[in-house]
């Protein structure tokens, strides 16, 4: 089979040739097997990891607590009695309900606000920088973090701002900033501050990766041009980097919004305490409590199932709303 | 590609995903569910030989064969804190050379039982679990699962000789409904080894710095309400007008509140170890479900688990415990508990503790015993940091009601029917726990091998005491080798304690005053054993009791700090009221049926017409004011 209009290659550039006819049957190369052979590892790994245990959501049909191996009910089959929407039900009745998802819709939020275009800035400032020297130092001093796991990270923090110990309640007090030490590790309003900023620290270098990555991928010749036709830095930013990387901020934008119901249990979880629970109980770790912490997976299989049906409209209308302002969608 | 075959290789796709997941896992135990739960099978070829019950010990019939197959049993602990044995000692050598049994043990990184529950979900079993007893839900789901033996069942077909060596009242304590028991307890106080009239110190107790109570007590001997007989004259919480003797007056709610204050006041600062406080009162860690502090309080405040008639009470509903709570909410607005308390994790309340910055604790001591050493070991201007007993009284001048240190056990030891992890021999793992339970096995975990660490100094058996050899490494702090007290899962500490030297005992100052931590507080502790009743997991609402009980816990973690740290009395009043909604709303009437069945039937069990000890026939305690700091003379030297 074959059509008119076809492509050939030609010392590895592709020309459109109109006599030549191309085979669209065509044989695979060593490359396409190494491609697929390297392919085929995700496919494995999210075939183990994300499709094997989509099994599991069985349980959120069951009643609490029949069973805790769960390995066991899914090889047997014995997952114990039907319970219809009994979880749901339960879940969405509890008297904390509308307080987790507060929590969890108000921290991811306050984080798309703050902490998506954070990296985006700092990438683009990151681009301006003249001395590679420095740019590097900087890059090394922001990558850090990253590296460092939230019990290190955290813990850090909660030796420095600790009420009675801490450094920095102890120094405010003797320098005469605040009378009294300040409650801010268990200060409920204090915890999304602790969160947000913390978030930064540790990730506001890996998270601009992507986007210093996009930008050196600009074509120099279209800053060249400008500068000829009288653009300014800002002139530049503004009509040559932000739109090149438009297309990479509105994938992440789209998936950012995918994940608004998820916090990163392990930075939560860390700072969480008695204290601030009303403000740190979020979808994540009240899944993990109530799953692995008193095993009563039933439960929280039907709440992770509720946080991932919502997250998946969500995704969907990110993605509608992004192709109707700007044209761009992730499909 | 057409939709339909592409939707039957997607489903092909997903089949195989599973079948490759599943594949990857061996050895998978069925899980039991309805008619055939609790059940599990035995290995029959390995029964003891005929006439085994009445030959002797069962770990005697181990065969050569066996102990030749060097058998390693996975031992899971699940205490993020236990001391694991290095294995390298006199005692698991011991072991090793008496059963052919190598044990490697594991612990857990924190205490919030994950990973004790992956271990489960994932089928990743030892071949033995210990879990604190406390734990009754997931004991009792091991057992009905069917992932764990029944101790009767092993021992019935293994091990007869346990029923010598393991007290029967600990076997039927902790029997479901069916009558089997499924695991051996440590730490148990059998009324068997429990010398007759012997008071026991209670678990919890209150410490005070003692140089800071020392000063208080003199500032206020000269205090302008004392008259001329020694009485103080106060006004009560409740604005009734009180008088006490003024050494005791610190025991009252009243009193206490002012010391503590009076000791911020002139003591507060921070800085590690310098003698300055931070706080007035410290509670243990405020935890998903709940404070462990709440209850020695209420011990203190005597809150009765029962009514005059010998019903079952349950403690957050009652008018008096709601009460305690509005006083703890008093010295949380008056500055006396701090904010930074309920952020505290363990090694933050330890080090509160080791550098003496609390006026007074109400945590468990032993929990927290090196640290109370540390500051014990501390000096500052001259003056130690140590901490001392005390004890608090309700408004009325009830004496507390501790529950004593007596129980059936801290560590539940379980033996699991296995998971990929072993080829599991539960036929030689009872005859180890038979070892370790008799009285050979007990005294060899606790005071070494005999002839080497220690030996009987009767012909009848009864006494000990510890080599030279042994006390002059004992000396040199070398005695790490001779592995005593480390393999205690399976330790019945009375019958050490019954059994330990006397005299001669090579006990340092330091060991010796974390021995009488609490222990001055004996005169207020009493047998409250019929109040840790066991809930019966094979009762058909037990699923329903189960659900209710988790939630129940989870949101008073919640409600509970949120009451002590209420801006008033008004607002704190209001968020009790808005918890008890919610423990209705998660359905406490079957928690409640429940547990005043298992109350009943456990006084019953043990021949109490009435649990609480200050309803029982016979007490009359009232508290001593004039030894606010307990009875000193019951400080033991052994």
């Amino acid at each position: 089979m074959s059509e008119n209009v076809t492509v050939k290659r030609i010392n590895g550039e592709i020309l459109t040739d109109p006599s030549i006819k191309l085979n669209k049957r065509r044989t695979w190369t060593k490359n396409d097997w190494i491609l697929l052979l390297m392919a085929s590892l995700s496919i494995v790994f999210l075939a183990v990891f994300a499709y094997a245990p989509l099994y599991g959501l069985i349980l959120a049909f069951k009643k609490d607590h029949e069973t805790k191996n769960i390995l066991s009910a899914i090889v047997y089959g014995s997952w114990g009695s039907y319970g219809g929407l009994e979880q749901f039900r339960t879940f969405l009745t509890d008297p904390e309900f509308g307080n987790i998802m507060a929590n969890t819709l108000g921290l991811n939020i306050l984080q798309l606000m703050i902490n998506f275009p954070a990296p985006i800035v700092f990438a683009i400032l990151m681009s301006e920088l003249i001395s590679d020297k420095f740019k590097k130092t900087v890059q090394t001093i922001t990558f850090f973090p990253h590296f460092i796991s939230w019990v290190i990270f955290g813990g850090l923090f909660l030796s420095l701002l600790d009420y009675d110990t801490g450094i920095v309640n102890t120094l405010f007090v003797k320098v005469g900033l605040i009378k009294e030490p300040v409650d801010i590790l268990g200060g409920e309003d204090y915890f999304w501050p602790i969160i947000i900023i913390t978030s930064l620290l540790k990730g506001l270098g890996w998270g601009s990766i992507i986007y210093v990555a996009a930008i050196s991928g600009i074509p120099s010749e279209l800053y060249e041009a400008a500068k000829i036709d009288g653009a300014n830095r800002w002139h530049k930013i503004r009509y040559i980097t932000v739109p090149s990387i438009a297309p990479t901020i509105t994938l992440f934008f789209i998936l950012s919004i995918s994940g608004l119901l998820n916090n990163g249990i392990d930075h939560i979880w860390v700072f969480q305490n008695a204290n601030n629970i009303g403000r740190s109980e979020v979808l994540d770790t009240f899944i993990y409590k109530y799953g692995l912490g008193m095993s009563n997976y039933a439960y929280a299989t039907a709440v992770g199932l509720f946080k991932s049906v919502i997250s998946v409209i969500l995704l969907v209308s990110g993605n509608f709303v992004c192709k109707k302002l700007s044209g761009r969608g992730i499909y | 590609m057409k939709k339909s075959v592409y939707a039957k290789l997607m489903s092909l796709f997903l089949v195989a995903s599973l079948g490759f997941s599943v594949a990857a896992c061996d050895n998978i135990p069925k899980i039991n569910n309805g008619d055939d739960a609790f059940d599990v099978s035995y290995n029959d070829e390995k029964l003891d030989p005929a006439g085994a019950a009445d030959a002797g010990n069962s770990w005697t019939y181990i065969s050569a064969a066996d102990k030749a197959e060097n058998y390693t049993i996975n031992w899971y602990v699940d205490v993020s804190t236990w001391p694991m044995p290095t294995g390298k000692d006199a005692v698991s050598k011991r072991i090793k050379e008496v059963t052919g049994l190598t044990v490697k043990f594991e612990t857990p990184v924190s205490d919030d039982g994950t990973k004790l529950n992956t271990m489960i979900a994932g089928n990743k079993l030892p071949d033995v679990i210990s879990m604190p007893t406390s734990n009754l839900l997931t004991l009792s789901l091991l057992a009905k699962d069917g992932l764990v033996y029944d101790i009767n069942g092993l021992a019935d077909r293994y091990a007869h000789s346990l029923y010598e060596h393991l007290p029967e009242d600990v076997l039927e304590w902790w029997a479901y409904g069916n009558g089997k028991t499924y695991g051996v307890p440590n730490h148990y106080y059998s009324y068997s080894d429990v010398p007759e009239g012997e008071q026991l110190q209670p678990n919890g107790g209150m410490m005070v710095r003692k140089d800071l109570f020392d000063s208080w007590q003199e500032h206020v001997s000269t205090d302008s309400r004392i008259d001329g007989d020694g009485m103080l004259h106060y006004t009560s919480l409740s604005g009734a007008a009180k008088t006490v003797e003024w050494q005791g007056y610190i025991t009252t709610p009243e009193g206490f509140k002012e010391a503590a204050k009076w000791a911020l006041a002139n003591y507060k600062g921070t800085g590690n170890g310098n003698g300055k406080i931070t706080t007035g009162l410290l509670l243990s860690q405020f935890k998903a479900d709940g404070c462990t502090s709440l209850g020695w309080l209420s011990q203190f405040f005597a809150i009765p688990y029962e009514d005059e008639s010998g019903n079952y009470q349950y403690a957050f509903t009652q008018e008096s415990y709601k009460e305690m709570l509005m006083y703890l909410n008093d010295l949380y607005n008056e500055g006396i508990i701090s904010k930074g308390n309920f952020t505290q994790n363990f090694d933050g309340i330890g080090g509160t503790i080791a550098s003496g910055a609390a006026f007074a604790t109400l945590v468990t001591p032993q929990d927290y015993q090196m640290h109370f050493l540390t500051a014990h070991d501390t000096v500052v201007n001259g003056k130690s940091l140590e901490y001392v007993s005390m004890y608090i009284t309700n408004e009325n001048g009830d004496a507390p009601v501790l529950s004593d240190i007596r129980g059936y056990g801290y560590l539940m030891n379980m033996i699991t029917t296995g998971g990929p992890l072993s080829k599991t021999r539960p036929d030689l793992i009872i005859k180890l726990f038979d070892y370790l339970t008799s009285p050979e096995g007990q005294l060899l975990v606790t005071l070494g091998v005999e002839g080497e660490t220690w030996n009987y100094t009767d012909s009848t058996k009864t006494a000990t005491a510890f080599t030279e050899t042994y006390l002059e490494e004992k000396a040199k702090l070398q005695t790490a080798k001779y592995g005593l007290m480390q393999f205690d899962v399976l330790i019945n500490y009375q019958y050490y304690d019954n059994m330990q030297p006397r005299v001669n005992n090579g006990k340092t100052e330091g060991e010796l005053y974390r021995t009488n931590l609490k222990r001055p507080l004996t005169i207020y502790s009493y047998d409250c054993n019929v109040s840790h009743f066991v809930i019966d997991a094979t009762d058909s609402r037990y699923n329903d009791y189960d659900n209710a009980l988790t939630r129940i816990n989870n949101v008073l973690g919640r409600q509970v700090p949120k009451i002590i740290q209420a801006a008033s009395r008004s607002e704190a009043e209001s968020v009790y009221n808005t918890t008890i909604g919610y423990l209705n709303s998660y359905n406490l009437d079957i928690v409640l049926q429940m547990n005043a069945e298992s109350y009943a039937k456990t006084k019953a069990k043990l021949g109490l017409t009435n649990g609480w000890p200050a309803y029982q026939e016979g007490y009359n305690m009232t508290p001593d004011r004039l030894h606010p700091n307990g009875d000193l003379s019951l400080y033991r030297s052994y």
